[in-house]
């Protein structure tokens, strides 16, 4: 069988990134399926000897030379986490300015290693939808695969006299703070609270919200499930986040936008057992599309 | 996020280290790190990585009192406990060994949530942080020293070619790292001097200290202020002139002060070797305790160059502080003509390179002849002082820290400019949204 060589900036099964969460939950099922997966991270570069049978992953792979990677003479998938596979302060939260969409000074360094791809992974119909308008024609052949949540660990508890709002990293201002803000001004009745990062501490917030700080991976089911509501008010493109997954399968009713990748899959909408099941079926759904460019 | 992180002002986090505590060590590196500190902070958000002299506790430093704290929000409290904001303060990071701290320098790079790490050392002695700056998990704008020949190894090559900017100190260096391909240079900036306190004294008014140094006002007074180093700073060449000047002119009363570390591992035992030569009953050194313990001052170090008669700075250097400290106070030198000491030398002399040898680092270095720096020493003994005056303007007009700090002002700014541009700032400088994205936002979705 084909050895898979995962690149990736941070070693998936021991970084709790998003980019790596989703990565470990593909890594897991591809080992599953017995592929034979080594993930190379920027340390190991000069380790790990690659031979040209290899089917390479370019999963998170800023910290890599983007020009080594296009000369590979493997070939190999672009697993689009971000807008852009670079150094670009922007990578993440893709503001749609005139200077990305024109001059950005990143696009011609990573055009080469799209060129080539014989596969793309896009983490939602919107992801892929902006990148493709990004880099256009070297865009080519593409699957979409979700971030994928556990629903065995995030699920409605039917907890009685669940109420209010919650938002998970909503006072982070690239993920969207400013809608976040606002709409808690013009609600001023609604109980807001806010979970996660905020990037402006020393802000005072609108009497009805609150802040929580970071909620520990474990704990974010029950954290959840104390509410009615889930906001996720980007002002900038989000390729997926996976919160807006999680908090559904706990129950919760999603108020967002069409900045939202998660909002982009058509069974966003649907009911928790068909998210459920998609977010089951993802990880083999994105092992049928590698193997059919292996 | 450390609670002072919600004080900054500015926009622009760089994180220095150069391994030697600024205030609590006196070297070489950490005086002039004192006046890049304080003169910089105000237009940097600094924090400062001192593995030689910080252990354990980050400690902040608040210039504007002039006060350290291991508290961030640490306030002046009046006789009648009204409480003054100490200022914004930059915190000073601790090592976990007596090195480049190299093992933990991303860590405090992330936790500081740095733009760049501004380095000033060795490039042959680091590895890590190339590294890291290869895969951009720093970014790095490095001042090396330049203290070595052509052809420079290749390994050293590759390790500047990861710096965002390299920074030389002269324009040697600049001339001869882009002759080796680098194409990261910035403009040249020296090391600066406070010339309020570097300026001509009378000795006369100092006779303690001249007695302390050995010195008299009738001998010939000669000073080195140097790293205890083999290979380096021409110690053996300069002792051996010396036993030169005093075999061949023994109407020369001759006297020798070395400001020194004088038995330290990998330098020379210096009681050993000025008794090899011969010149240990000239030969004043300072007393190790002193030494070790940081007690001599900024000003001492001034007087020491002030007071002697020549001083003999004749290794190969990157820059070499102690040839314009020497100058600033109307002293002549005695140095190398190669590397950088040509372009610092207005008044003194400059003897030729003679030898060569090749270190285990595979760095080419240059050496003096003893009997080209014996000739000096008797052409400076019988050149009247008022002749080597020019030095103290030479030095003025170029390396008092006004001048050097507006040089770092400038390259920082362009750094930054270059960041933004580029869009390598991190994402603590969100651009803001388009006005395409607004719109789209603008288009609710509600799930029931």
């Amino acid at each position: 069988m084909t050895r898979v060589v995962w690149f990736q900036d941070y070693n998936p099964l021991s970084f709790g990134g998003g980019a790596q969460l989703t990565d470990r939950a593909y890594i897991t099922e591809g080992l599953k399926q017995a592929y034979d997966i080594i993930i190379l991270t920027p340390e190991l570069q000069n380790q790990i000897i690659l031979t040209k049978d290899d089917f390479l992953v370019y999963s998170n792979t800023a910290m890599f030379d983007p020009a080594k990677l296009a000369a590979a003479p493997n070939k190999y998938a672009v697993f689009h986490h971000d807008w852009v596979q670079s150094r670009c302060k922007w990578r993440l939260y893709f503001p749609m300015s005139e200077k990305c969409m024109a001059d950005c000074p990143h696009a011609p360094i990573w055009k080469p290693v799209l060129e080539k791809a014989v596969l793309n992974i896009f983490l939602s119909p919107l992801h892929y939808r902006l990148v493709k308008e990004y880099f256009g024609d070297s865009v080519g052949p593409y699957v979409l695969a979700p971030s994928v949540v556990n629903p065995d660990h995030f699920f409605d508890h039917k907890k009685p006299g669940r109420k209010g709002t919650c938002s998970l990293n909503g006072l982070i201002t690239f993920k969207g703070r400013a809608q976040q803000l606002e709409y808690a001004k013009q609600h001023s009745d609604e109980s807001i609270t806010f979970g996660g990062d905020n990037d402006r501490p020393q802000e005072p917030l609108p009497p009805n919200c609150k802040f929580v700080g970071p909620v520990a991976e474990g704990n974010l089911p029950k954290f959840y499930n104390e509410f009615e509501w889930f906001n996720e008010l980007p002002d900038t493109p989000q390729p997926m986040n996976r919160t807006a997954i999680e908090a559904r399968l706990c129950g919760l009713k999603v108020r967002t936008n069409a900045l939202l990748g998660a909002a982009s899959w058509p069974w966003f909408t649907s009911g928790v057992d068909v998210i459920a099941q998609k977010m089951r079926d993802a990880p083999g759904e994105f092992w049928k599309g590698v193997e059919s460019v292996l | 996020m450390g609670k002072w992180a919600s004080r900054r002002s500015r926009n622009f986090e760089c994180f220095s280290t150069r391994n030697d505590h600024p205030w609590r060590t006196d070297s070489g590196y950490s005086i002039p790190a004192r006046y890049l500190v304080d003169g910089l902070c105000k237009d940097l958000d600094l924090g400062v990585f001192a593995p030689v002299g910080q252990r354990y506790k980050i400690e902040y430093y608040f210039p504007e009192v002039g006060i350290f704290s291991v508290d961030p929000t640490y306030k002046l409290v009046l006789p009648d406990k009204t409480e003054i904001d100490a200022g914004p303060p930059v915190p000073i990071y601790p090592g976990v060994s007596e090195d480049y701290g190299e093992n933990i320098v991303e860590e405090h790079y992330q936790h500081f949530q740095a733009e760049l790490l501004w380095l000033i050392g060795d490039a042959w002695a680091l590895s890590r942080i190339f590294d890291l700056a290869k895969q951009d998990r720093i970014r790095l704008v490095l001042q090396p020293p330049v203290d070595f020949m052509e052809p420079f190894p290749q390994y050293l090559l590759d390790r500047l070619s990861t710096a965002f900017k390299i920074v030389p100190w002269v324009q040697d260096g600049y001339d001869r790292l882009a002759k080796a391909g680098l194409k990261n240079l910035a403009d040249p900036i020296p090391l600066g001097i406070n010339t309020d306190l570097w300026k001509p004294r009378d000795r006369t008014k100092f006779p303690d200290t001249m007695r302390d140094l050995g010195f008299g006002l009738d001998t010939f007074n000669i000073a080195i202020v140097a790293a205890n180093q083999m290979g380096r700073k021409a110690w053996e060449q300069t002792f051996r002139a010396i036993r030169i000047v005093r075999e061949q002119r023994p109407d020369i009363p001759m006297r020798l002060y070395i400001h020194t570390q004088s038995n330290i591992a990998d330098g020379w035992d210096m009681t050993a070797l000025l008794n090899h030569y011969g010149i240990a009953d000239i030969t004043n050194q300072p007393d190790p305790y002193s030494i070790i313990t940081g007690q001599f001052s900024e000003y001492q170090i001034m007087l020491i160059h002030a007071l002697a008669d020549v001083i003999v700075n004749a290794g190969l250097e990157g820059f070499g502080h102690s040839t314009i400290q020497a100058q600033a106070v109307g002293t002549p030198v005695i140095g190398l003509n190669a590397a950088a000491t040509p372009e610092l030398v207005k008044s003194g002399i400059l003897v030729p390179v003679y030898s060569d040898l090749l270190t285990p680092a595979l760095l080419h270095k240059v050496e003096p002849h003893p009997m080209h720096i014996a000739d000096a020493l008797i052409k400076i003994r019988e050149t009247p002082r008022k002749e080597f005056a020019k030095g103290v303007q030479f030095v003025k007009e170029r390396f008092d820290w006004p001048i050097v700090l507006e040089k770092w002002r400038k390259l920082f700014r362009e750094v930054d400019a270059e960041f933004e541009r580029r869009c390598i700032k991190s994402v603590r400088y969100p651009p803001k949204p388009s006005e395409r994205a607004l719109e789209l936002a603008k288009q609710v979705t509600i799930v029931e």
